[in-house]
């Protein structure tokens, strides 16, 4: 009888999540770390009775064994999160010493390509960011690890999964089985300069009963407020209106009534009545001249123009709010919601990042303790406190709404979570093969005055096309 | 047990008869050779090959290839991906506008380049800069230069004719145009092999052309443009393959917008293969472009026969 000790992770975890209160509390005080390393560990015995392997259930405390030197590779794409990213890992560092994380910044323009070739050619990282477009495409190809069997065999690690919003948690399972670990979520707002609105002789929006009087028709009326001409020449514009979904037209379609896609997924709707009027309302700001157009935004970027306040208003992410307040240093700005549509609706677009673990991962034991520790209370905490992203545990959330933490109405981005929607994402054909007809045809709706009807029934000829298989 | 074929016995036939010197020459040979052969079988020959197979299934590169036949040269054919197409008559239209100018632009600047003055030197080092630059700093520069609204160009073209100039990276009849500008940019690495043609040109032709009468036209005409030919053959020839592998620039300043007006084919493939992980697909766009990229290469070279002379060279008629 063969009998082979392996070294499990889970009494090392709750160890870990033990020492988090002590962890989160440091994080104010980055490198001085009290964390009292409580590591013992349990062995899970592995027996093989006549050539059949069986894991023993009964478990064993013992020393802790010395580890090995593991490396664990972590791939990310925020260049705003990279101080929160080191932060977690040297927080790690004292956790699991014997550990070696490698953090790698992969900037987005080119972190799919690298990690479904990676992933392809058998050298993908260890764990790595992984959104909600690309996970149902990612688990059909067998390329993630399953986190299920490791959540069901802990309770402490499953009471950290638990610990995340519902929202968070669904999007990341798939058929009952977990495959990516929620790290963040992001909601939707508009940043208003308080400045050029002040120039503007207009006041905040009112905002009682959660900005009730903030609808379409105020909102343009601010735009054109702010919007300043010098000749034929826009010196300053109202609003930036981007050809984008998430900080952009989503916002508004979904807002009056408006969807994407049909229940299953597959048709494209965005053709239909509300989202036709809802764009047209959006393409409108351009047209009439309260929004840059394409050229200058491709040259400059919205937080720029915003930054150097040649735009009153623009969509804003809450991952992009603690980079703003870095950058805005000699104006005030605020956070309003997404304008209330005739429907009576403020609806935008709730999105989420993971923390993924490669199914071909040589070291699947040290990978998965690092992504447990990214979403316990200890890890989820140094994110919150970071000023990047709104950690996805309700518990470390409210971290990132500190109230001495610019700006004053911050708080939407929470109240707006009852209030968003998530990207009607697809598997097969990916979601990145058809959303470009839809940026295509929205692109001659605001360059060449296209319209908005024909327009997007030329996108669901497309489109339809794709999703009913008959496309490549 | 396996019986060595004919053309196996007809190489060890050879290799006996060879001295032991030969054949030690012949080993050393190979050797010598093989960091080429490798390379070439690693990474041109079997890449094609596989290319080939791939072209012909559907595979997003994280499953198993699923062989679909001819199946994705038709749905290009049939029209069921119109970008494709689209895509290959963008290149085209790009080609054959970049190309001669660049060609013409190329030997003019070269010819002067190759007048006898003093620091001559510098000028040619000025003009050969651009092309030792990286394609993505370039682009980005570009970016600027192409701004309708603080670029440039524009600024230069209200300052010197009262123009008001075009939104060049987004209005879908400029974008293309804007790309053969700025095509421009590199042209003097073509430049550096004219002057080095035009340097080759035996002065002693041109003594000749002098005795007989001729004025400068008529030596550029009669003799530069004749023994400078070759030169002009091998920018041709590499000037075609280059343009319709043409990548960088629209990946950078338009990502083959607004509206796939830009979407040159090497983008489209790009697209295909990295974005949207159809790598089968992208397979059979990469050999159409091959087949196609053979075929101009071929009409070009037929072509020479007419119009290329070689020094030396003997013709009847």
């Amino acid at each position: 009888m063969a009998v082979q000790n392996r070294f499990s992770r889970r009494q090392f975890l709750t160890a870990a999540s033990l020492a988090a209160g002590g962890t989160l509390l440091a994080a104010c005080q980055p490198k001085v770390v009290e964390v009292e390393k409580v590591v013992t560990q349990i062995v899970k015995e592995e027996v093989i009775v006549e050539g059949t392997p069986q894991v023993i259930e009964k478990v064993v405390e013992v020393t802790p064994p010395a580890e090995k030197p593991v490396e664990v590779r972590y791939m990310y794409w925020g260049t705003e999160q990279i101080e929160a990213v080191n932060s977690q890992v040297e927080f790690y560092k004292d956790l699991a010493p014997t550990t070696t994380l490698t953090a790698q910044l992969v900037p987005w323009d080119q972190y799919w390509d690298k990690l479904w070739t990676a992933l392809a050619g058998g050298d993908a990282p260890d764990t790595f960011w992984l959104n909600m477009s690309n996970f149902a495409s990612l688990v059909t190809k067998d390329v993630l690890m399953n986190l299920q069997p490791s959540l069901d065999a802990d309770e402490a690690l499953q009471a950290d999964w638990d610990a995340n919003f519902d929202s968070l948690k669904a999007a990341y399972v798939l058929e009952n089985d977990a495959y990516s670990w929620p790290r963040d979520y992001d909601t939707i707002t508009l940043a208003v300069n308080l400045s050029l609105l002040s120039e503007a002789g207009l006041p905040f929006p009112d905002s009682a009963n959660d900005f009730a009087a903030w609808d379409w028709a105020t909102c343009k009326q601010y735009a054109q407020a702010m919007t300043k001409k010098d000749g034929e020449r826009t010196t300053q514009y109202g609003l930036v209106t981007e050809n984008t979904s998430q900080t952009g037209w989503f916002n508004w379609v979904y807002s009056n009534g408006g969807t994407v896609l049909n229940e299953d997924k597959t048709e494209f709707t965005m053709n239909e009545a509300p989202a036709v009027e809802a764009l047209r309302e959006y393409v409108s700001y351009r047209r009439e001249g309260m929004s840059p157009g394409s050229e200058a935004l491709a040259t400059m970027g919205s937080s720029d123009l915003f930054v150097t306040q040649r735009v009153g208003m623009m969509h804003i992410g809450s991952w992009n709010v603690g980079e703003l307040n870095d950058k805005v240093t000699d104006f005030e700005w605020d956070a309003v919601p997404i304008p209330y549509a005739p429907t009576g609706k403020s609806i935008c677009m709730i999105h989420g990042l993971g923390n993924t673990i490669a199914k071909g991962t040589k070291v699947a034991e040290a990978a998965f303790a690092w992504v447990a520790y990214l979403g316990s209370f200890a890890g989820s905490g140094v994110l919150g406190n970071s000023d990047t992203v709104i950690p996805s545990r309700q518990d470390t959330a409210p971290l990132w709404f500190n109230p001495t933490f610019k700006p004053e109405h911050r708080s939407l981005f929470l109240t707006w979570t009852d209030k968003s929607v998530f990207f009607p994402n697809t598997a097969e054909p990916t979601t990145a093969q058809w959303n470009k007809y839809i940026t295509d045809e929205l692109t001659l709706v605001l360059e060449e005055g296209k319209d908005v009807q024909e327009a997007m029934d030329s996108a669901k000829a497309s489109i339809d096309a794709i999703l009913s298989g008959k496309g490549i | 047990m396996a019986t060595a074929s004919a053309a196996q016995k007809g190489w060890l036939a050879r290799m006996r008869g060879l001295s032991r010197g030969e054949r030690r020459e012949n080993a050393w040979g190979w050797l010598l050779a093989s960091p080429w052969i490798i390379g070439f079988l690693g990474f041109t020959l079997v890449p094609m090959v596989a290319s080939l197979y791939l072209s012909m299934t559907d595979w997003d590169i994280l499953t198993t290839p699923k062989f679909t036949g001819l199946k994705n040269y038709s749905y290009i054919f049939t029209g069921g991906d119109p970008v494709v197409l689209k895509s290959f008559g963008i290149t085209t239209y790009y080609s054959v506008v970049s190309v001669p100018l660049r060609l013409a632009l190329g030997l003019l600047i070269a010819l002067l380049m190759n007048q006898n003055v003093k620091g001559i030197f510098v000028f040619r080092s000025v003009y050969y800069l651009p092309a030792v630059l990286s394609g993505v700093a370039v682009a980005m520069m570009w970016r600027w230069i192409f701004n309708s609204e603080f670029g440039l160009l524009n600024y230069a073209l209200w300052a010197l004719f009262r123009i008001q100039g075009p939104a060049w990276l987004i209005n879908r009849q400029w974008v293309v145009p804007a790309l053969i500008i700025m095509s421009l940019w590199d042209v003097g690495s073509t430049m550096l092999i004219y002057l080095a043609g035009l340097q080759g040109i035996p002065t002693d032709l041109y003594e000749a052309a002098t005795v007989d009468g001729a004025n400068s036209w008529h030596k550029f005409w009669k003799v530069t443009l004749p023994m400078l030919s070759p030169v002009i053959f091998f920018n041709l020839v590499n000037g075609i393959i280059g343009a319709l592998q043409t990548f960088t620039q629209a990946y950078i300043l338009t990502e083959g917008g607004p509206n796939n007006a830009s979407m040159f084919t090497m983008l489209y493939m790009y697209l295909h293969a990295f974005r949207w992980f159809n790598m089968g697909f992208a397979s059979a766009i990469a050999w159409l472009l091959f087949v196609y990229i053979l075929i101009l290469t071929v009409v070009v070279f037929r072509s020479s026969v007419g119009w290329v002379h070689y020094e030396g060279e003997l013709r009847r008629g």
